[in-house]
């Protein structure tokens, strides 16, 4: 497990009423992965909370995984990394940076965890490690803090309900 | 001591260029408070002081039901924690659920984090309460903050 060094950190959380086992059945595959981590609402734009597209993924460490979403003015814009922690049942990181570099001096990290609680599983993006941006990484932090919403962890957990509300 | 933090918990979360010092000026009266923490719902009451009561009133829900919240300060502890309990005015919660706002120096400013937490002790479904306030606090109250005290 991949130790959370970064004190700017993005934290979305849920609770699922099932096993981490059960959860992370919607990691394995790419189809899978896509109708939660790639769910979208509308056209998903950098910056807001309706979600990115699932542009590549494979369910194991040093594959590459890259998102794509809008700019707002007809752009796409894509972002990229690679998969650090592919921990079954646990954890989920990788790294994250644009297409091209837009001046990140290193990539920021993605983290999903899930942790048993309550007899079920808690489930957190936590985005992090805006100090090795460079620039002014607290006004980089800031914008990540405001943009990220709850899109991608409610489809997971509707999906583990059998559930599929939102649309990927 | 400082609060602890539940498993269910929102953290909301921004890095202020002033010191913890300068920032918890902002916490010492209601009307400091009202002009940052009362942004995108009013703060009613408010006193800087552990055992005062705090209410805010966020209007009412989409089916029509107030959302008028209440509690008292659990921990003011100058400049570290602010803790005030938070009890949905006649929706039956068993207890409170918690707001806290820590402020940590970092990097010559301070880390100023909001959790909102405590909802495995409200009974009912602590999932859905929980999943319905991740969903719904942003940064608006922290971005006030920031910007009063970096004016």
């Amino acid at each position: 497990m991949e130790a959370v060094k970064s004190v700017l950190v993005v934290r979305r959380s849920i609770f699922i009423d099932a096993a981490p086992e059960r959860v992370w059945d919607e990691f394995t595959t790419f189809d899978r992965m896509n109708r939660w981590w790639g769910a979208i609402a509308g056209d998903p734009v950098a910056g807001e909370a309706n979600g990115q597209r699932l542009v590549s993924f494979e369910p194991r460490e040093r594959a590459p995984i890259q998102m794509e979403v809008g700019s707002g003015d007809g752009a796409k814009l894509r972002y990229r990394g690679r998969i650090d922690v592919f921990d079954a049942g646990r954890e989920l990181t990788f790294s994250s940076d644009w297409i091209p570099n837009q001046g990140w001096l290193a990539p920021t990290r993605m983290m999903v965890r899930l942790s048993g609680a309550l007899g079920g599983t808690v489930v957190e993006i936590l985005h992090h490690g805006f100090e090795q941006t460079g620039g002014n990484a607290g006004e980089e932090f800031t914008r990540y803090e405001a943009g990220w919403g709850m899109l991608q962890l409610t489809a997971l957990r509707d999906l583990v309900r059998g559930q599929a509300t939102v649309a990927a | 001591m400082p609060t602890q933090i539940s498993p269910l918990s929102v953290r909301r979360c921004i890095l202020i260029r002033a010191t913890p010092e300068r920032i918890w000026k902002e916490f010492q009266s209601l009307e400091r408070m009202q002009k940052w923490f009362g942004t995108g719902h009013s703060l009613v009451a408010f006193e800087p002081r552990v055992g005062a009561r705090v209410e805010t009133d966020a209007g009412s829900h989409v089916d029509g039901e107030g959302l008028r919240f209440v509690g008292n300060v659990t921990v003011f502890d100058p400049p570290r924690e602010l803790t005030f309990e938070q009890d949905w005015v006649g929706h039956g919660w068993s207890l409170p659920a918690l707001v806290t706002i820590r402020l940590t120096p970092h990097d010559s400013g301070t880390l100023v984090e909001l959790f909102h937490h405590g909802f495995e002790r409200l009974g009912g479904d602590p999932a859905e309460n929980h999943r319905g306030f991740e969903g719904g606090w942003t940064i608006r109250q922290l971005e006030a903050l920031r910007q009063i005290v970096e004016a």
